[in-house]
């Protein structure tokens, strides 16, 4: 009599850990997808594309600073992704956020930035009170300066954490790094995006 | 609550802004003079729960974040311009 209820508790268990978690029915459904695709269902591609686009583009924006450039990025990153699928291991969403974010770093690396000092920049904007300084608009144009002046690792770990709003270990799982690594990386951007608007905003 | 102190370059002289960056820099290397942010404030931002009494600490430094937060809130919720997704299909060749 005794031994039933304790049965019934660790077979309850068991079930709990069996379901599939959220993540789990994601890649499966992506997984359901690709396969369509890969057995000539093109039109299939666009559940991909409707289902990751969004945060993809933010990325972009973010780390490009640029909407334009973000669209481009985004265009060659997902027919790049089609013409590999077959190529996929794990998750779907993990491997196309390594092609975009390869992406945003080779256009980093080739662009011929315009000189840009934060310092020469740095003019009276012309605002009369400190309410118009702060005006959105002006801290807008301002971040994108201050973002475009990290080393490429900053700016991805804070863009991903403070504009994509994502978790330190759902960083760690698209980059392929450890939680403490980024929380240094995130840390050390916000000291140096502190440090080049403070003056201006503190 | 408080993190474990990551930052090990206090007391490092501030280095000047770097005007170029050609190639991504490595970790190690600092992109500009690094204002010191306080822990409770990395705290804070990374989510964390932080106790008012640290947070009133640094006023200047929780209203310049209040900003920068009021921004890239604004940025989370940027959508792809339906033109590209539609753009992408088009462009994309059959399947052998």
């Amino acid at each position: 009599m005794g031994l039933f209820p304790a049965r019934v508790t660790r077979y309850t268990s068991v079930v709990k850990l069996t379901q599939p978690t959220p993540q789990q029915e994601q890649a499966d459904a992506d997984q359901a997808a690709i396969d369509r695709v890969l057995a000539g269902d093109r039109n299939a591609f666009g559940i991909l594309i409707q289902r990751y686009s969004d945060p993809l583009y933010r990325h972009a924006v973010g780390m490009t600073g640029s909407p334009d450039v973000a669209e481009d990025i985004l265009q060659v990153s997902f027919i790049k992704a089609y013409d590999h699928l077959s190529e996929v291991r794990g998750r779907f969403d993990a491997w196309v956020f390594r092609i975009v974010a390869n992406g945003c770093k080779d256009w980093l690396k080739n662009i011929r930035r315009a000189h840009l000092s934060y310092e020469e920049d740095d003019q009276a904007s012309g605002y009369e009170t400190p309410e118009e300084e702060l005006d959105r608009g002006e801290l807008r144009s301002d971040l994108d300066r201050a973002l475009s002046a990290l080393p490429a690792s900053l700016r991805e770990a804070f863009v991903m954490k403070h504009v994509e709003g994502r978790s330190y270990e759902e960083m760690a799982v698209l980059l392929d790094t450890t939680v403490g690594a980024l929380k240094m990386r995130v840390h050390r951007a916000r000291e140096a995006l502190q440090a080049l608007l403070e003056e201006r905003y503190q | 609550m408080m993190h474990d102190k990551l930052d090990q370059r206090e007391g490092t002289e501030p280095t000047a802004p770097r005007t170029q960056q050609e190639s991504p820099m490595l970790d190690q290397e600092l992109p500009a003079s690094a204002a010191r942010v306080s822990d409770a404030v990395h705290a804070w931002l990374d989510g964390e729960p932080v106790s008012e009494a640290a947070l009133s600490a640094a006023p200047r430094e929780v209203a310049f974040w209040r900003k920068v937060e009021a921004e890239t809130s604004t940025r989370r919720r940027m959508v792809t311009p339906a033109h590209v997704q539609a753009q992408i299909l088009a462009t994309l060749p059959d399947k052998q």
